[in-house]
């Protein structure tokens, strides 16, 4: 009983809805048109309903036209869940860089020779590849002048500036060529390098110690 | 009352167009062009509430909104047709109207194919 009450409730609104859009429709020639589409939906809403009070689902799959627009909506879900994905494995790439970046930093200040104040690690960022996230290169920098900046104490022992004094009507003097900062030194950078590329199992060339 | 308004806009343009049509006929066509647009721009706040209702209709009868979008947009493609077609056919350009119309027709039948498509598988499903 209950069944029949609301199919005829349904029916109801369909019939009731089918005049309402009726109104609706434009006078003239296209109202012909308009109107056997307007059936169609009126068909498919009594079948519906009807297939309700048998307990059976006539309700087809949709219509072609609209699952098109929900597969561009569909595309543009997927275009931006891949750009979130890129984005967020990017971020992935720079957490996992500083964290080996940290854990060199750990392992060459065991060497006590050198200062050692940074670490750049370059990894392989090619998702295709079958080295993704492979440690490419590892650069170490030393600290040029170790007393400068007391890590230890957390005091800043830097030297006082002298005053300039500017003279005018002399000619200025000419200072020679600065040459070329050496590197740190070799055998203890030597050591350094060998503890780092051993504990990545990296080549000796892969891994670089300049100065800061 | 908005009625009054609109009413009065449809005559103040159907005078204005009688007076300038015998001078210059091209101003009679731009000026019911105006008219159109301002009565429609007019009634545009009125058809929310149309739509809430036959929305609530809709959701009410069970039947699936994808069918309701493609009606709506079927009669939005009537009325705009006809609106341009009678322009047309005014300023005394049939040919073009019924280009206009038969465009119209085209595009009303692609937004029904899927609704026919579902309706004959619901058919075909009902048969045992």
């Amino acid at each position: 009983m209950e069944v029949i009450r609301s199919l005829i409730q349904n029916l109801i609104i369909i019939v009731i809805l089918a005049v309402f859009l009726e109104m609706l429709l434009p006078a003239g020639e296209m109202r012909r048109y308009v109107k056997m589409v307007m059936g169609l939906l009126i068909i498919v809403a009594v079948i519906q309903a009807a297939g309700d009070l048998m307990h059976r689902d006539y309700s087809s799959d949709l219509p072609s036209l609209t699952e098109k627009m929900t597969d561009e909506r569909l595309s543009m879900i997927m275009e931006s869940g891949k750009k979130i994905s890129s984005e967020q494995e990017q971020k992935a790439i720079e957490q996992y860089k500083r964290g080996l970046a940290n854990q060199v930093m750990a392992i060459a200040n065991i060497n006590k020779e050198l200062p050692v104040v940074d670490a750049e690690v370059m990894v392989n960022s090619e998702k295709e590849g079958a080295n993704y996230g492979q440690i490419n290169r590892i650069v170490l920098f030393v600290e040029k002048e170790p007393g400068k900046f007391d890590k230890q104490n957390g005091k800043d022992n830097a030297s006082i500036i002298e005053p300039v004094t500017v003279r005018v009507g002399q000619k200025a003097e000419q200072k020679e060529p600065v040459e070329a900062e050496p590197g740190p030194p070799d055998e203890a950078a030597a050591g350094l390098i060998k503890t780092v590329a051993n504990f990545y199992n990296l080549k000796q060339e892969q891994v670089d110690c300049v100065y800061r | 009352m908005d009625i009054m308004q609109i009413v009065a806009i449809g005559l103040i343009a159907t005078v204005l167009i009688v007076v300038v049509k015998s001078q210059r006929p091209e101003l009679g066509v731009l000026l019911s062009l105006v008219a159109g647009i301002i009565i429609f721009l007019l009634v545009l706040g009125k058809i929310g509430s149309i739509m809430d209702v036959i929305m609530d209709l809709t959701a009410r009868a069970e039947i699936n909104m994808v069918y309701l979008g493609t009606i709506l947009k079927i009669i939005g493609i009537a009325y705009i047709a006809e609106f341009g077609a009678q322009i047309s056919r005014d300023a005394g350009e049939s040919a073009v109207a019924t280009k206009i119309e038969f465009a119209a027709k085209i595009m009303i039948m692609v937004l029904a194919v899927p609704m026919i498509v579902a309706v004959l598988q619901m058919l075909l499903k009902l048969v045992p």
